[in-house]
């Protein structure tokens, strides 16, 4: 436990983006499954992603973050070609 | 891995790291224009170039494709590197005159006189970014670079029989100077830099515009995808 | 519709300065603005956030979502506190003890944190005339708090402090024109957006960046926590709100209005109200009342676009 002593002064942050070694992942019961033989590579699913869990590969195709995803499905809502769709949680 | 040095410091890069990509890393901010992270870099605009020292020659590279190599002396910020770099302003400012982009690039890198006689309003300064992502991430190759009596511009590619464009403006939204004009109007289109004029489709539930047609056609006849496209994202279950 | 759709994501700015690891809830249309805005205004950015959703999801102690710097004050006063970091930040630069160059000096805050107790402190930023922006993220509610009613909330609207019930519809009142709170004190920069529109929403985070004076932006933040929908049409929901008319999409420029986005026939609001459980109570005739005065607020705004 730390004491108010180990704690920065004013509780400042100083390392950028440190939310990042969070794994929000453990909170999905859904996660996203691409099928690239529908998927046209548009970045749709990337720039609607509120926890920007999507990103792509080289050969552009999608990039999904597993460590953070908490499974909304939102991308799977806006994708154009249905190339995404949800399936159940199991780990 | 490679060590070089880079204004002074001795870094590390990895093996066939840009120069550019390397000073990034350290916080070195080198000036570029034709640079996107989404496309392979091609070194046309030569905003970025800098002086590297290898075996007792200097010499003048465009960081963002000259890659790292041991014991290399990199100096961002030498005389040899403004002066090439103001040589490449020059050259864009010869391109685009009027264009305010270059006007301020120029100005940045120490060009005392960016004021011109010429009445040009051309913008384009064929760094082929256009070209690039075309056929890197849209994968039409609908345009490219081709020589008109006005020096290269951008227009169809010849190689193509039709206009493969589908309207989807990425060349334009990406277009440092923006060069390229899309305009919709009246449910059309307009691309006036090639000539592309695309009707812009209805959703087929609610009639609201949602996109050109050739790109629903583009997702049909490319991909093969049958799921009904042609409805929009408001009316689709 | 928007200008760009397919395959300009991939052109988008890459980098990430709202990383991903925040608390919010599942399908969160407030942080998907937030990643937005901060996508757009690049790193030469300072954030300083009232006390709200956006706030306690991206700074739970010792994480942190931001990459740029941010500061948390107190829930009424970003606007002030804003207009104090941009006069320092000028001062500083004026006595060289700041390094040279523009930097973004922005206010972030919720519907409650702007329209009800920030009013006086943004108000007065703006009358100074400070050169920074502020953000509002619109959840039409106090949602960081449990779901109670805002000056934003739509007139029929569920919250814990405006129950329906026979005797109340709900939200009694009807939701507070901000953007023309802000247009009256003649500001430079006044715009709407939603994040179904994500590249219209970042040109105009930009353009107010670029504004030379205060700016003021209403980004529409689907809650689905408090609006009772689902997290996976958080982004339709946004979207359908522009479409109906329930949050329509406009800037105003020195005083001159311009809707960005006018349809036709405007979709019926039933599409909107259907997926989520705060209006479930309401009657036809209240929708039919709601609709009525929705099409007639879109109507003035594109009256006001075309003088």
């Amino acid at each position: 436990m730390l004491s108010w002593k180990d704690i920065p002064m004013g509780a400042i942050v100083q390392t950028p983006g440190s939310a990042k070694e969070y794994r929000t992942g453990d909170w999905r019961s859904q996660r996203p499954v691409w099928d690239l033989s529908k998927c046209i590579k548009c970045g749709l699913c990337y720039i609607y992603c509120p926890d920007a869990s999507i990103g792509w590969k080289d050969d552009g195709y999608p990039q999904w973050d597993e460590f953070h995803c908490k499974g909304c499905g939102i991308c799977a809502t806006e994708c154009w070609t249905k190339a995404i769709n949800l399936v159940e949680e199991t780990e | 891995m490679v060590k070089i040095t880079i204004d002074g410091r001795q870094v590390d890069a990895e093996d066939e790291q840009t120069i550019l990509s390397v000073a990034q890393r350290e916080g070195i901010e080198i000036p570029t224009l034709c640079k996107h992270e989404a496309v392979k870099p091609l070194g046309t605009c030569r905003v970025c170039m800098v002086e590297v020292v290898q075996d007792g020659k200097s010499r003048s590279v465009a960081s963002c494709i000259f890659k790292a190599k041991e014991g290399m002396e990199v100096k961002t910020d030498s005389d040899v590197a403004k002066e090439a770099r103001i040589n490449a302003v020059q050259t864009l400012l010869e391109r685009a005159p009027n264009s305010q982009v270059v006007q301020d690039m120029a100005t940045r890198l120490g060009v005392q006189d960016v004021s011109t006689t010429s009445t040009s309003t051309e913008k384009c300064i064929q760094c082929t970014l256009c070209v690039r992502i075309c056929e890197d991430i849209v994968g039409v190759s609908a345009i490219a670079m081709v020589k008109t009596e006005n020096g290269r511009k951008v227009a169809a590619n010849p190689k193509n029989k039709t206009l493969t464009c589908i309207g989807c403006g990425s060349c334009a939204y990406a277009c440092p100077t923006g060069n390229i004009e899309m305009i919709d109007a009246d449910g059309i289109r307009t691309i006036k830099n090639w000539d592309g004029k695309f009707e812009i489709a209805k959703c087929k539930t609610c009639g609201n515009y949602l996109a050109p047609q050739v790109q629903l056609d583009h997702i049909k006849n490319t991909y093969g995808i049958d799921v009904d496209v042609a409805v929009c994202r408001s009316c689709s279950a | 519709m928007e200008k760009y759709g397919l395959y300009t994501p991939r052109v988008a700015p890459q980098k990430e300065y709202f990383a991903a690891g925040h608390r919010a809830c599942v399908g969160c249309g407030e942080m998907l603005a937030v990643r937005l805005v901060c996508k757009a205004l690049g790193k030469e950015t300072i954030v300083i956030n009232s006390t709200g959703c956006i706030e306690i999801v991206s700074s739970l102690f010792p994480d942190t979502s931001w990459e740029v710097p941010w500061m948390h004050t107190l829930f009424e006063n970003s606007a002030a506190v804003a207009s104090g970091v941009e006069s320092a930040i000028k001062v500083m630069q004026r006595k060289g003890k700041y390094a040279d160059g523009k930097v973004n000096v922005v206010a972030m805050g919720g519907d409650g944190a702007t329209l009800d107790i920030g009013m006086q402190a943004l108000s007065g930023a703006m009358e100074r005339g400070h050169d920074f922006v502020y953000v509002c993220y619109d959840n039409e509610a106090y949602m960081n708090t449990g779901i109670q009613r805002s000056s934003a909330t739509p007139y029929g609207a569920m919250t814990t402090t405006s129950p329906p019930g026979k005797k109340s519809i709900g939200q009694q009142t009807w939701k507070k024109d901000m953007p023309a709170i802000a247009v009256a004190h003649n500001i430079p920069y006044v715009a709407t957006a939603s994040p179904a529109y994500p590249f219209d929403l970042m040109e105009k985070v930009k353009k107010a960046a670029a504004t030379k004076g205060p700016a003021y932006l209403q980004i529409f933040s689907p809650c689905p926590t408090g609006w009772r929908s689902a997290g996976e049409i958080s982004v339709k929901l946004a979207r359908l709100a522009v479409e109906t008319g329930a949050f329509p999409l406009y800037e105003v420029e020195n005083g001159k209005y311009n809707l960005t986005m006018d349809f036709e026939k405007l979709r019926p609001i039933t599409d909107y109200m259907k997926p989520q459980g705060r209006y479930r109570h309401l009657t036809e005739s209240d929708i039919v009342l709601i609709e009525k005065k929705l099409h007639e607020q879109v109507q003035e705004l594109r009256d006001k676009s075309s003088r």
